[in-house]
């Protein structure tokens, strides 16, 4: 009959198995990726005219003005007004994006209607390419284009400032049919703009 | 001899960890689906491709900074890339649902992605239907660029034409120094 004696590893024993715990941690944080610095939480604070990752896009956002007319001839229905937002827009990726992921980047802290004139939840912008107006209904990669977001709202709630927020999103396969995508969008950045006010009269000719 | 033991047992487990951080980056990945992918049938131009159901061929090719869309020139910061192609329909009423371009980079610019089109009305077996497609892209891409064309946009298991358009960076700098181009209108029947 024995007694019973724990065994305690000695000292050798002891440094083997921290060395062996160490080497296995490393290895592990190896084989995961390494170590990165953790996502900021929540969206940053852009200044106007400064390039802005939203993820696919490159974004930067440099003026805001109130109109009753924009660049394509059309004009605000009565009680109405646009204010339109000036910038630059790229894609960071190789495959071109379509209108919904686009339209998903910008929202702003505006009471705004729809192109059938109905109250939005959101205030998306149409986004148009400045020169000819015409719609950015997504875009290609290498492109870079001056654009105006443009956001359609009362006349009488025009404001002195506007902010735009952009959203970020993640390429992932998609829950419903597997395809790879762009999805998640969330507010990465924040671009604070003062908004010049409208003209005094409304342009010739407006007879909606 | 608990030591050596505790210590061969993370040497193993070490080599193991190695060992399947090399084999991942071989292993397919979870999206994977290389027997799904569509079957790219190379042609140039002017040559007919068979596809299910239809014969599609590219016909022209021309470019410019600026396309007159009906009446709305729209000036590009790089190129407007016209395609003209015909589809004869072989087995049913047909028509080419998926326009793509590629370039030689990997780079891909869809129809309906920003301002890009393509405008092909479903014919009857047997007759020519004339198409257009437009691409806006950078002059960068111009070289080597590829039309991709297929029924619909969903191509797995399925043929897709894959046509090199037979451009140069001469001719980017061509379509740089071109007039606006019009958009055709599509035809029915020969054109």
């Amino acid at each position: 009959m024995h007694a019973y004696t724990p065994q305690v590893p000695g000292t050798r024993g002891r440094i083997v198995v921290g060395a062996a715990v160490l080497v296995l941690l490393a290895g592990g944080i190896w084989v995961s990726g390494g170590l990165a610095r953790a996502d900021q939480v929540g969206p940053t604070s852009a200044a106007p005219g400064v390039e802005v990752e939203a993820t696919p896009f490159r974004v930067r956002l440099d003026s805001a003005e109130a109109t009753y007319e924009l660049s394509d001839g059309s004009t605000a229905d009565e009680g109405l007004a646009y204010v339109v937002v000036a910038g630059t827009l790229a894609l960071d990726d190789d495959e071109s994006v379509g209108s919904d992921v686009l339209g998903d980047a910008f929202r702003a802290d505006l009471s705004t209607y729809d192109v059938y004139g109905e109250p939005e939840d959101e205030a998306e912008p149409i986004v148009t390419v400045a020169g000819d107006g015409s719609w950015l209904l997504g875009i290609g990669p290498g492109l870079t284009y001056d654009v105006r977001l443009v956001f359609e709202v009362d006349e009488s709630a025009v404001p002195g400032q506007v902010t735009v927020d952009l959203a970020a999103h993640v390429r992932r396969a998609s829950s419903l049919d597997g395809t790879i995508g762009w999805h998640d969008p969330a507010v990465v950045s924040r671009v604070t703009l003062d908004v010049s006010p409208l003209p005094a009269e409304r342009p010739d000719g407006d007879l909606q | 001899m608990r030591a050596r033991r505790l210590l061969a047992l993370f040497l193993v487990a070490g080599a193991l960890l190695a060992l399947g951080a090399a084999l991942d980056g071989w292993l397919p990945g979870d999206d994977d689906d290389p027997g799904s992918e569509p079957f790219l049938r190379p042609a140039a131009v002017g040559e007919p491709v068979r596809l299910t159901g239809m014969t599609v061929e590219v016909d022209s090719v021309q470019g410019s900074t600026a396309l007159d869309d009906f009446g709305t020139e729209l000036a590009s910061p790089g190129v407007w890339v016209l395609v003209r192609y015909t589809v004869t329909p072989t087995d049913e009423t047909d028509a080419i649902g998926f326009a793509q371009v590629v370039d030689d980079r990997g780079r891909t610019w869809s129809q309906q992605h920003g301002r890009s089109s393509n405008t092909c009305p479903v014919g009857p077996p047997g007759v020519r239907m004339g198409c257009v497609a437009s691409f806006e892209v950078p002059s960068d891409a111009v070289d080597g660029l590829r039309i991709r064309l297929a029924p619909e946009l969903e191509q797995r298991y399925g043929a897709v034409a894959d046509v090199d358009l037979g451009l140069t960076d001469d001719d980017a700098a061509a379509f740089s120094g071109a007039p606006a181009l019009e958009v055709p209108e599509t035809t029915i029947g020969d054109r």
